[in-house]
């Protein structure tokens, strides 16, 4: 039970980026889960059933505020050519990165994505899930979601490079 | 294996995602390939960016939410369903009435007759083959056909079967 709590509070974590509305999804996502709990199907894991709830609950939560700070991967301009505006930091080389400024550039980079492609990469690099299982709690096929991981990863990639790019440079200087 | 594949293939691959042979494959093309292996660093350097811990829950965050899932245990029916469950409560009462008003005043009840469509002398639910339609019985076969259509256990595979005929 404790694991489970704190394993979608991370998830709600990464979907919201505070603490506290972390905390009113995780809760709002019990209730249902006790509500509805005949309408689980126990060839599931109760864990991706939770987050399932967890991301639907999320979806109804911003409607409900009405604030989606994300843009879709796809979406282009007329020319079907624009790109993302990401400003670039690379000009700021005595930017120390702490932890929590990685955090925020990680949380900036989530949130600039279509909520899919976040959800995506918050199971499978949060969660740790396998893609059968991502395919599972997001209701698609394993085709899709080694799609959206690859392409969320990708505009993830992008957005850090622009936004910290110190810290790249740290990875591979710690692994190689 | 083409670079172009190789990177399109590159997030499941460190994710340990690929069936056999694939694996094999970009595993040799990775090593011998120094813009794929970059490609391969990068999206490892990714991975672990994002997985990075999130904040601890704040404090009380579980007390909170046990306290949240009792008071939901205690409202565990959504309230649509508790409205069902008055609705079917007064529908039994209703016919359970009913059943005493009838023995009392009209004399039992009666079994409730098996539907034998005019000039057949069938049940509707035979099957549509065990009983030729004749020319003389078109009024038969269309109220059969009515009937099958609002009968959820006719279908429509019977329904078919008489159109083909």
């Amino acid at each position: 039970m404790k694991k489970s709590q704190r394993q979608a509070f991370a998830l709600a974590y990464r979907l919201t980026g505070n603490t506290a509305e972390a905390e009113d999804l995780v809760q709002e996502a019990y209730v249902r889960a006790y509500r509805f709990f005949h309408r689980y199907d126990p060839t599931m894991p109760f864990t991706s059933w939770l987050f399932r709830i967890v991301t639907n609950a999320h979806i109804d939560m911003v409607r409900r505020r009405g604030r989606f700070r994300t843009t879709s991967i796809d979406q282009g301009g007329d020319d079907g050519k624009r790109t993302l505006e990401i400003e670039d930091c690379s000009a700021m080389p005595e930017t120390i990165l702490t932890e929590q400024s990685v955090n925020e550039h990680l949380q900036e980079g989530l949130e600039s994505m279509n909520h899919d492609f976040r959800t995506a990469i918050i199971l499978a690099d949060v969660e740790g899930m396998a893609y059968e299982e991502i395919a599972d709690v997001m209701k698609t096929s394993i085709g899709t979601v080694r799609s959206r991981i690859h392409r969320g990863r990708k505009h993830l990639r992008t957005h850090l490079l622009k936004q910290a790019p110190g810290l790249y440079e740290r990875y591979c200087d710690d692994v190689f | 294996m083409t670079c172009s594949k190789a990177q399109s293939l590159m997030s499941a691959y460190v994710d340990g995602e690929l069936g056999g042979r694939d694996m094999l494959e970009m595993r040799r093309h990775v090593c011998s390939c120094s813009a794929c292996e970059a490609e391969e660093r990068q999206v490892k350097w990714v991975k672990q960016v994002a997985a990075m811990p999130v904040p601890e829950p704040p404090e009380g965050f579980e007390a909170r939410l046990e306290a949240v899932c009792a008071e939901a245990k205690r409202q565990k029916a959504p309230a649509s369903v508790r409205w069902i469950g008055v609705v079917a409560a007064a529908s039994a009462m209703a016919a359970l009435l009913s059943i005493v008003v009838v023995h009392q005043f009209g004399g039992g009840i009666q079994p409730p007759k098996p539907y034998v469509a005019a000039g057949s002398g069938q049940d509707t639910l035979t099957t549509p083959s065990a009983q030729p339609a004749t020319a003389s019985s078109e009024d038969a076969l269309r109220e059969r056909q009515y009937l099958m259509n609002s009968d959820p256990l006719s279908g429509p595979a019977s329904t078919v079967a008489y159109a083909e005929r």
